[in-house]
């Protein structure tokens, strides 16, 4: 999908937790986690790690970059359900 | 737990035989033309995420629902549902940032660190098998987001 929207002329960041699967893809901007299926941003009022996602996403979108480049962000979920 | 990609496919030809991923050599990349604070965004979710009053997606259709959806500008968390079988919706229920950060988007936005949110936001389904479609309709979106002024969208995968 961010593979078409770069095309139309829009600069894209995505955020993962199955790293080996989007470079499938290979978009150009990835934030890599270990979260779980269903909270891609992180667990629900954790509004400071969503934050730093999003800054991550920032500083890539701002980064000069010509292939896919992906950031390994630290945040990891403790147990809660699936991890 | 998740699996590997070779036991992934193998649980979806389970169910869809002719399945395989789709596979890219290269990558297309749009360099921001712009600073950062001068910029519009949107959100883009893979999430099943819509409006209570639009249909839902289909989730029995084996090939997967390419179809997408319009999320306004001002979206709240009470208009909102989730259609979508393949993760818990137990995290989204509790704060919707968890999948489609758009409050802290705006948080952004009063901060001065981007100038604006876009009047659209997309959703989509994921375990999608037969990805052509999604592939058309993500162009269709990126040419309206492109309408709308729109420099960076913000992808979350669920």
């Amino acid at each position: 999908m961010a593979r078409e929207l770069e095309k139309s002329g829009i600069s894209t960041v995505c955020t993962t937790f199955r790293k080996e699967l989007i470079e499938l893809a290979r978009p150009p901007r990835i934030l890599s986690m270990k979260f779980s299926p269903g909270k891609p941003m992180g667990n629900p009022g954790d509004v400071e790690t969503q934050r730093q996602i999003i800054m991550a996403g920032f500083d890539l979108l701002q980064k000069d970059i010509h292939d896919m480049t992906i950031m390994d962000l630290p945040f990891k979920l403790k147990k809660l359900g699936l991890f | 737990m998740l699996h590997s990609l070779a036991v992934t496919r193998k649980l979806i030809q389970t169910k869809y035989p002719s399945f395989e991923y789709t596979v890219f050599n290269d990558t297309p990349v749009t360099p921001l033309k712009k600073p950062l604070h001068e910029c519009k965004l949107a959100l883009l979710t893979t999430g099943g995420l819509h409006l209570k009053t639009d249909p839902p997606f289909d989730t029995k259709f084996l090939e997967g629902d390419c179809s997408y959806r319009l999320l306004p500008g001002d979206i709240r968390h009470e208009d909102l549902m989730v259609t979508h079988e393949s993760y818990d919706h137990k995290f989204i229920n509790e704060d919707l940032n968890c999948v489609f950060p758009v409050d802290r988007m705006r948080e952004y936005v009063k901060e001065g660190k981007i100038a604006s949110l876009s009047e659209e936001h997309y959703s989509f389904m994921g375990h999608i098998f037969v990805t052509g479609p999604l592939l058309e309709n993500a162009g269709k979106v990126g040419c309206r987001l492109k309408e709308l002024g729109v420099d960076i969208a913000f992808l979350t995968p669920t």
